[in-house]
């Protein structure tokens, strides 16, 4: 009974450890909130990703009201914006006086399909029409950045996760393949490895964007985007799970599995690859960055995801003059996304290694 | 003259060291009838893992077979391809190895690697299997299977594992079952209760078992005929009883002597 409630409580030991760290919590926090934010970017963004007001170019953070011309309170409310130019020829907007237009939760807007599934035109929030509500400014064509950057989360977001998940995939197999038979197959797929690695992974990745014909939609692009990237990543992995694989199968239990005839295949995906567990998840954590870094970099040279499509990259290479910068602090939120991003995955990363550790060793004493 | 269900003839297994190559099986010839159990005996060292190893062809890779023929229903298995070996394995040649306490993979559950030998033997659907391995783990004397099923290898006591193991190596019910020191290890009582679990399965299943063990207590209990091997040779081969009673090979007297 005793070794009974230690087994259960092994990987249980490995999660309140998990959840004593505040670092660790907070960043998981943080993320679930991203994640959240980007499945249901269409509700809770005020605007779509594309909405366009070529009149509020630049416009800064919104000034809400929630006093009156009478000096009464109100309902919170928001004023028409017209513009001047001064001597830079840079737009100064003024409030026109006598306009409201207030704001609603559960406002009406745009209409977009809830999930892909519920028609619907209500957002979370937003302002009565002709007014705009820019909590964190607009663009340089009047749209909002705070529902581009949610809208953008999807991609950003999501080329991450699968990303990971392709070159985990063939990180995976191809690393426990080549543990497992040795010999010459492993030379072959050893070498195959260290020349995807001696390439400077920036310059793959623009030689491999290269290869992807113009022609392509937007959907096309994000889906080359993800498999460069993923083809990138798994060489390393596939080097750490090998090394894995060959103490693995030597194993009693894979003698076993082969002499009950269980096909190879099956042994190294049952009775190998699941003892690199503890190792994968935090390398997971650790590389999903690295996706997220690679989307940004291209978008922000322009070889990513294509305007009007927001992603956080593609957002950024507005940021990429210091004038404009200067002028509009806010077009760098996308830089901050990213950062924050980075380093919650980070965090969660370590935090999790660190819980893992005690069971890192258990294998090592071949439990 | 009773059919046979291995014919083992003149192998040689050799290792490499360095340049040279040893053998450490040497033209070793070795057959055992339908239904019967055979004790295979030595000391250490002396290369009886190395042939129940070399007839399911799971030598170690700094091992080579380098001469001989291994008939096993009149096929030599020598020749088969990996496909066809793996189908061999398992299904017709059961083997409990030397060393079972590891022979689980400590991440799932027992019942379930027992399931899986069946999955990829049998037709049986899923609630089939699993009736099956209940009855399997019944069979080797375990008591409460249901709860056997869930546990992980390493709940169960190293005994308790030596008959689960058992019990994965009978599940396809094999023709024969290659039985690697199923009793060292183990006290005196449940090495009877594997004994007496021998003697079942071989009449109930009509199962042949090679024994390989250095133990003479199990073998004069167990097996209807015996094979004495030192230093990659076979040196005596007879009945139990006879054998037991004058041998006619001076290591033979030895062993005999010191037990
Ligand atoms: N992988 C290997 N590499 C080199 N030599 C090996 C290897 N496996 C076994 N041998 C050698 O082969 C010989 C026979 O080994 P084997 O395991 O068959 O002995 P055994 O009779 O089963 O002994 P025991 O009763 O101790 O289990 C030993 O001398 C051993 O040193
Ligand atoms: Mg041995």
């Amino acid at each position: 009974m005793n070794k009974q409630f230690k087994s259960k409580s092994q990987f249980a030991l490995a999660l309140s450890e998990f959840k004593r760290s505040r670092r660790g919590i907070v960043c998981l926090a943080i993320l679930g909130i991203l994640y959240f934010g980007a499945i249901f970017a269409d509700f809770i963004a005020p605007y779509t990703y594309d909405s366009e007001a070529r009149d509020y170019s630049y416009a800064s953070l919104s000034k809400v009201h929630f006093v009156d011309e009478n000096g009464r309170f109100s309902w919170p409310f928001v004023r028409e914006l017209s513009f001047n130019f001064d001597e830079y020829h840079k737009r100064t907007y003024v409030e026109k006086d006598n306009t409201k237009c207030y704001f609603h939760l559960f406002n009406k807007g745009d209409a977009y399909k809830l999930l892909g599934l519920l028609k619907t035109d209500r957002h979370l929030f937003g302002v009565d029409s002709p007014g705009r509500l820019y909590i964190m400014g607009a663009d340089v064509r009047g749209r909002d950045i705070f529902s581009r950057l949610i809208y953008g989360a999807r991609i950003s977001l999501s080329i991450g996760l699968i990303g990971v998940s392709i070159s985990f995939t063939l990180g995976l197999l191809i690393g426990g393949v080549a543990g497992y038979y040795g010999g010459k197959i492993d030379n072959i797929i050893m070498r195959l490895c260290e020349m995807f690695m001696m390439v400077p992974g920036f310059y793959l990745m623009l030689a491999l964007r290269s290869a992807v014909p113009d022609s392509f939609n937007s959907f096309q692009v994000y889906l080359a985007i993800v498999v460069i990237l993923s083809f990138i990543g798994w060489a390393s992995l596939a080097r750490i799970i090998r090394g894995m694989s060959i103490t693995l199968r030597e194993r009693e239990y894979v003698l076993a599995a082969k002499a009950a005839g269980v096909s190879d295949l099956k042994i190294i995906i049952r009775h190998i690859l699941p003892h690199t567990v503890s190792y994968s998840i935090v390398a997971i954590m650790l590389s999903i960055p690295g996706y997220i870094l690679g989307e940004a970099a291209l978008s922000l040279i322009g070889l990513g995801i294509q305007d009007p499509i927001a992603s956080w990259g593609n957002m950024l290479s507005d940021a990429m003059a210091i004038a404009h910068i200067q002028m509009h602090p806010w077009i760098l939120m996308p830089g901050f996304m990213i950062f924050l991003t980075v380093i919650c995955f980070n965090v969660v990363g370590d935090t999790l290694r660190d819980c893992l550790d005690p069971l890192l060793r258990g294998e090592v004493d071949g439990a | 003259m009773v059919p046979k269900i291995i014919k083992i003839q003149n192998l040689i297994v050799s290792v490499k060291q360095g340049e040279q190559s040893k053998n450490i099986v040497d033209k070793v010839s070795l057959s055992i009838a339908e239904n019967s159990i055979v004790g295979l005996v030595g000391g250490s060292g002396s290369g009886k893992t190395t042939i129940g190893l070399s007839i399911i062809r799971l030598l170690a890779a700094a091992l080579k077979i380098d001469g001989g023929e291994i008939l096993f229903e009149g096929y030599n298995l020598l020749t088969y391809s990996g496909s066809k070996m793996r189908e061999i394995r398992g299904k017709k040649i059961g083997m409990v190895f030397q060393e079972p306490l590891y022979a689980f993979n400590p991440v799932f559950r027992v019942g379930e690697q027992i399931n899986e030998v069946l999955r990829f033997h049998t037709r049986l659907d899923v609630n089939k299997r699993k009736a099956k391995v209940l009855e399997l783990i019944d069979m080797v004397g375990l008591p409460y299977p249901d709860k056997i099923y869930e546990n992980y290898p390493h709940q169960l006591s190293g005994g308790m594992r030596q008959r689960a193991m058992i019990a994965q190596a009978i599940a396809t019910e094999p023709k024969l079952l290659i039985a690697d020191e199923p009793t060292s290890n183990l006290d005196v009582t449940v090495q009877a209760k594997i004994i007496e679990l021998f003697q079942d399965l071989n009449k109930k299943l009509n199962l042949s078992i090679l024994l390989i063990t250095h133990d003479l207590g199990v073998v004069s209990h167990l097996c209807d005929s015996i094979a004495v091997m030192t230093n990659g040779k076979i040196v005596e081969t007879g009945k139990t009883d006879e054998v037991m009673r004058s041998p006619k090979d001076k290591y033979t007297e030895a062993l005999l002597s010191c037990s």
